[in-house]
């Protein structure tokens, strides 16, 4: 992972010997409401094939996604009108599917969709608003 | 902090974003329209309040949602 040098990373041992780099980095801080969901396109994602596509050509590592809740926040138009859901209400985030796409140039772009719901009521549950922090996690392919 | 936020045809904030220093993506949205700002230029604390306080007007600026009363039913 030369490329990512300069971000720290760990090393998890595989079950059949050898080491398999996985390295988590920060991508984003980002609101996002209860009940909708957010599309991001990330572009720039690493590029698996530098030259012409053939068949031998793989990418040196995959990525994956992942959003966690850091905060919880209630708008003054909720405050004004307050709601029994509120105090149950319970912050969730689901990337229910990521759409690997390739691009002219050979790179990559994941277009990441990123859903919050209110996991503490039915739906259409409480409202607020989520600050949440989307991870990339990179691992080798060996 | 620089920020990006992501509004709606009407105006209203869907997300506000801060990318991180360490990212090695570029993230956009074709979905929503967006403008670029300066946390200092609005005397909001955080993201959140960012996007719950404010909307995005008619010349692309933010603008401060007016509170509305209680209601007493």
């Amino acid at each position: 992972m030369g490329e990512l040098a300069g971000v720290r990373g760990s090393v998890v041992e595989r079950e059949r010997g050898g080491s398999m780099a996985v390295q988590v980095v920060e991508q984003l801080v980002a609101t996002i409401d209860s009940g909708t969901t957010f599309f991001w396109t990330m572009t720039g994602v690493h590029p698996p094939f530098n030259q012409k596509l053939k068949k031998s050509a793989r990418p040196k590592w995959l990525t994956e996604w992942q959003a966690v809740p850091l905060v919880v926040t209630v708008g003054e138009d909720v405050l004004d009108h307050p709601d029994p859901r509120d105090r149950t209400s319970k912050a969730g985030l689901q990337i229910p599917k990521v759409i690997v796409v390739q691009e002219p140039d050979t790179s990559l772009s994941h277009v990441v969709v990123i859903t919050c719901t209110d996991a503490g009521n039915p739906p259409p549950g409480a409202k607020f608003t989520v600050t949440y922090v989307l991870y990339a996690i990179f691992t080798d392919v060996k | 902090m620089k920020l990006r936020v992501f509004y709606d045809e009407a105006g209203v904030i869907v997300s506000v974003v801060q990318v991180s220093l360490k990212a090695r993506t570029q993230p956009t949205s074709a979905h929503y329209s967006y403008i670029d700002v300066d946390q200092k230029e609005t005397d909001a604390q955080s993201l959140a309040e960012i996007h719950t306080r404010f909307r995005v007007n008619g010349d692309g600026r933010l603008q401060q949602i007016p509170r509305r009363g209680p209601t007493t039913d």
